[in-house]
């Protein structure tokens, strides 16, 4: 039984207004006040995309869960910096993601994926083994870029993200966006020439 | 547009992020230039390589995990609530304001209570004021009483000393003649006089320094205060006796003269009793009894008081 895989429009990102929606802006308003229950109104409304961003990473549901409450956590220990003027998400995404970075840091191991081997698309063995092989290439490939590369490649392919979004969660200029991405393609590409 | 320059921007079409304008002149190149078509091409390939050689979409937990997780995420929030560190946000104006509020009520209460207390007292003092305040402190009548009682006393008991010591002297000192004590007998004597319209004569030193031996009797009395009580009874009757003999209507004071070598040159009457008779009793009653004797004082004169009965 195929397990049940977020759907994209509960991932992705809505489309960054630049004026936060009046009631997130009284959510957060209410929460930096000190307002728990409206914080965790916001908790709710994001918290399957920055669980997703963070699974990204980790790909790990226990570190995702876990690096997910505390970038909430910390979040609203922080909310008293956060400017009303602008969106919540990218600042939440930018503290989820910091967060999630300075985590694969510290662990210091290669972004193993335990879903690797364990759940291939296919039921023809030989299909089955190929798939397995792809995803352990193309994912060591990945493993092997730098953070800096990665995090935008990984929000970029995987997420879908705009770059100017990537530039403002992670604070860099749209240019470096660009060519931190262009880099990361050509490197995951060296390492795939055969598959492609 | 050439390979080069569409080349910088083939990544951004493929990710969408050209404009219309930027977008179409890269499509109008692409329609002519297979090199950048496959380019694009092998952008694509990576992409999709990527995003298939992803091991698993990203896993629903379900609808369950995300209720507890904000349960769970605003647990901790307010389990942690407290010892968060939150940066320190202006406060309303009105509780900024509570310690200037304060200050500002304290010295307002302090000068509302002061004003009765200042009316009060009166800005300046009268004369009658100043005067008791300035004025010594006035002793009480039992202090009054004491300091003036303990001079007297310490006067009498000073005369008293001295006269036994001046009786001691001129009785005790004499190098031929024994000790008498002088006052006894010269009371007796003038009693005796008495009788015979005689004089009783006293002597009784002038205040000067205690010689030695007043200093050693003074001592030596000191020492034996308690013990001596009894046997200074004595004296003190005798001292009564002179200020009797003093104050009486007939009693008169001898001007007693010892030269240099320490014997009687010259009795006069000092004051007169009033009784010339008297007085002439006294003189050589004195002089009968001391004169031919050493003194040990030198060049004094003593004034020495007697009584005398009036003559019948």
């Amino acid at each position: 039984m195929p397990q049940p895989v977020l759907k994209d429009e509960e991932t992705k990102p809505q489309a960054e207004p630049t004026q936060p929606p009046d009631d997130e802006k009284k959510l957060l308003a209410e929460a930096k006040n000190g307002n728990t229950d409206a914080f965790g109104k916001l908790v709710e409304r994001y918290q399957r995309r920055v669980y997703t961003v963070i699974y990204r990473f980790v790909r790990n549901h226990t570190e995702a869960d876990d690096l997910a409450q505390e970038a909430f956590i910390r979040a609203f220990r922080a909310i008293d910096r956060f400017d009303l003027r602008y969106p919540f998400s990218p600042w939440m995404y930018r503290i989820a993601i910091n967060l999630t970075l300075n985590h694969l840091k510290k662990r210091r191991l290669p972004m193993v994926d335990a879903d690797l081997e364990r759940k291939p698309s296919a039921n023809n063995p030989v299909s089955v083994f190929e798939q397995v092989e792809t995803r352990r290439k193309v994912h060591a490939a990945i493993a092997k870029l730098p953070l800096k590369l990665r995090q935008v490649l990984v929000l970029r392919v995987y997420e879908d993200w705009p770059y100017s979004q990537i530039a403002q969660v992670l604070a860099i200029p749209i240019g470096t966006v660009m060519s931190r991405l262009a880099r990361a393609r050509q490197a995951v590409k060296e390492e795939l020439k055969e598959l492609l | 547009m050439n390979c080069k320059e569409i080349e910088e921007f083939l990544q951004a079409y493929h990710d969408g992020e050209l404009s219309a304008k930027e977008r179409e002149a890269v499509e109008r190149h692409l329609e002519k230039c297979p090199k950048c078509q496959a380019k694009l091409a092998e952008l694509k390939a990576l992409d999709e390589l990527i995003i298939d050689g992803e091991a698993e979409k990203v896993p629903d937990p379900g609808t369950h995990y995300w209720h507890s997780f904000t349960h769970r995420v605003t647990r901790r929030i307010v389990a942690h609530h407290e010892p968060i560190i939150r940066p320190r946000r202006p406060r309303p104006l009105e509780f900024r304001l509570i310690p200037y509020l304060s200050a500002a009520v304290a010295v307002f209460l302090a000068i509302v209570i002061s004003i009765p207390l200042l009316k009060r007292a009166p800005a300046k003092f009268t004369e009658e004021e100043i005067a008791e305040i300035t004025a010594p402190p006035q002793k009480s009548n039992v202090s009054f009483k004491r300091f003036e009682e303990e001079p007297e006393a310490q006067k009498i008991e000073l005369r008293d000393k001295k006269l036994v010591s001046t009786d001691e002297i001129l009785g005790a000192e004499p190098v031929e003649t024994g000790r008498k004590l002088p006052l006894a007998g010269m009371t007796a004597e003038a009693d005796k006089a008495a009788k015979g319209a005689g004089a009783a004569a006293k002597e009784q030193k002038p205040p000067t320094e205690p010689s030695r031996t007043e200093r050693t009797f003074l001592k030596d009395e000191e020492k034996a205060k308690p013990a001596a009580a009894a046997k200074t009874a004595e004296p003190y009757l005798e001292e009564a006796e002179v200020f009797a003999a003093q104050l009486a209507p007939k009693s008169g004071t001898l001007r007693v003269m010892i030269d240099s070598t320490g014997q009687l040159a010259k009795v006069t009457i000092e004051k007169s009793s009033g009784d010339p008779k008297a007085d002439t009793i006294a003189m050589k009653t004195y002089k009968n009894q001391w004169e031919g004797k050493t003194f040990r004082e030198r060049q004094r004169t003593l004034l020495v008081p007697f009584s005398q009965q009036p003559t019948e």
